[in-house]
């Protein structure tokens, strides 16, 4: 397994200064695993904890209690050295893509960060590098010397998967990646990210609250509700009824089609 | 029924001005919304859809100007109005809601200091009959107990609490006219479902007439009589949502409906089964 949850529990504190901090629980025990190369969506409402078990997931924040074993080793126990060699493996595209990346950086210099980081290349041969991501994503090598404020929202997002997957990592964790997109250019980010995970085997933990989105990426479902993963889906199974509230929530929550003949000739309708 | 339009925009300019010269970013947009009627402006981002609401509010930011057009609301002319006189008409003759409820609050306020601020800035008693007001505000937008809801910070609501808070405020002096600049962008797919449930009650109920700001075809489907598409600062399609759904003129608006179109297709051929007695069941 490349990446097991066992009984993650986390709680934040809530309060001012002077009230009661009373203990909010946002994990309460959850178990997740996931296999090298295998793309898994993680769905629920807003503050259902997907985003937090995603942070623990990368590393970000420590559990309260259980477990995360990335590539079998204890994530939140690492000697520095293999921290250093997790944090290689594991990437991650946030929603927010104009805070991802330093304003005052070239594009081409924050796709290179991670590269120098890791990896000892010639200028000539970072050059190179930063230029084939660019391609990978759909950019031009003189867009290395432009800075973040001159690209769009779409661009931005491609530059930050160009930044995820520089160290061709094990496991990218996308929270919530395109839902700030245009439909459009959601559409064009999500074919990128599908094209990818085929030419590079990367596995992705995809974070979202639109169905819609994230079965385009991945076929086994994860459904998150008040901190708990309450029902595990694969599409590639027919349903056992009866289908989980939560989930069933989520479906009913999927806007009906625009009912009007598709203008590519296919009918827009189920 | 009032004999003008809640609104009428006509040939509105907006550019930017720096230190190179003036570059035009709303191109010569005109546009009427009835009472009772939802009108859409659809775009990507960036297309000048918000800085026409902005425009319409006189809440442009410094470096952008109104250059040429006219803004009337009920009939009366405001885009010559100074700001002051402008202001009063911000909650009577005109209410926004926008994207993001999180940040459209003061985060050491309670609700009901918002409700009480929002009266008091429009010279209304804030005593007796104001909480009245407020309460009777957040029932109709779904809350059946808005007492608790007053005691509340911001900090302790969902965002689409507060959204619906928001509109609350919004209609708490009940203007005829509602503009919504992506009401629903920020929230998560359940609390979207119930925000237009609410924006279209709220229009049958009020004959409210609502300027319905989105990037998201489907929400124009639920909510929008007409739809206006907007590129580059222009409007370049306009007409009935489901004359322009079913046979659009513009290249453009044929490429925004396909990507709609896929994403929907898709899904469902992705879920098959699963989407069980839910399939094709209409959100009517």
């Amino acid at each position: 397994m490349l990446l097991e949850v066992r009984g993650v529990e986390k709680g934040y504190r809530r309060g001012g200064l002077f009230g009661r901090r009373e203990p909010v629980p946002v994990l309460r025990g959850v178990d997740l695993t996931l296999a090298e190369g295998e793309s898994l969506g993680l769905i629920g409402q807003s503050g259902s904890g997907k985003s937090t078990l995603g942070r623990i997931i990368l590393g970000l924040e420590r559990p309260d209690a259980g477990e995360v074993r990335f590539q079998g080793q204890n994530l939140h126990d690492l000697p520095t050295a293999d921290w250093r060699r997790a944090r290689r493996a594991l990437q991650v595209v946030f929603q927010d893509t104009h805070s991802a990346l330093n304003p005052r950086l070239r594009i081409g210099a924050s796709i290179a960060e991670p590269l120098q980081n890791y990896e000892r290349l010639s200028p000539a041969a970072l050059r190179d590098r930063v230029r084939e991501l660019l391609a990978l994503v759909g950019l031009a090598a003189a867009d290395a010397e432009k800075y973040p404020h001159q690209f769009s929202g779409g661009q931005l997002q491609r530059i930050a998967i160009a930044r995820a997957i520089a160290l061709t990592p094990r496991l990218i964790v996308l929270d919530e990646a395109v839902s700030s997109l245009d439909m459009l250019v959601q559409a064009r980010v999500l074919d990128l990210l599908a094209d990818l995970h085929r030419r590079l085997g990367t596995a992705y933990l995809f974070i979202a609250h639109d169905l819609r989105v994230v079965t385009r990426l991945a076929r086994r479902l994860a459904v998150m509700d008040a901190g708990r993963i309450v029902t595990l889906v694969d599409l590639d199974r027919s349903p056992q009824p009866p289908i989980h509230p939560a989930l069933q929530r989520l479906i009913e929550a999927v806007p009906a089609p625009l009912g009007c003949a598709d203008p590519s000739g296919r009918s827009g309708s189920a | 029924m009032t004999a003008h339009p809640v609104l009428r925009v006509t040939e509105l300019e907006i550019a930017a001005f720096g230190p190179h010269g003036s570059l035009p970013l709303v191109r010569g947009v005109s546009l009427s919304v009835l009472a009772n009627r939802v009108v859409g402006l659809i775009g990507e981002s960036g297309c000048g859809k918000s800085l026409t609401c902005l425009g319409i509010l006189g809440l442009l930011p410094g470096n952008l100007r109104r250059t040429r057009g006219e803004v009337f609301l009920r009939g009366e002319a405001v885009h010559t109005l100074a700001p002051d006189a402008m202001r009063r008409h911000c909650g009577r003759s005109v209410a926004m809601i926008l994207q993001n409820p999180m940040s459209c609050f003061d985060a050491v306020h309670t609700i009901g200091r918002h409700f009480r601020e929002t009266v008091a800035s429009h010279g209304l008693q804030t005593n007796g009959g104001f909480r009245d007001r407020a309460r009777s505000a957040l029932h109709e937008v779904g809350f059946d107990e808005p007492d608790a809801i007053l005691g509340l910070y911001p900090f302790q609501m969902s965002g689409g609490m507060l959204q619906r808070v928001m509109i609350a405020l919004a209609l708490l002096l009940e203007p005829p006219l509602l503009i919504a600049d992506e009401p629903t962008t920020d929230l998560d797919a359940v609390a979207q479902a119930t925000i237009l449930d609410l924006l279209a009650s709220l229009r049958k109920r009020r004959g409210l007439g609502v300027l319905l700001v989105t990037h998201d075809l489907s929400v124009i489907a639920r909510l929008a009589d007409e739809v206006a598409v907007m590129r580059e600062g222009a409007i370049i399609e306009r007409g009935p949502v489901t004359a322009v759904f079913a046979a659009p003129r513009e290249s453009y608006t044929a490429s925004l409906l396909r990507a709609h179109h896929r994403l929907d297709r898709d899904y469902r051929t992705h879920l098959g089964a699963w989407l069980g007695p839910a399939a094709g069941t209409e959100s009517a």
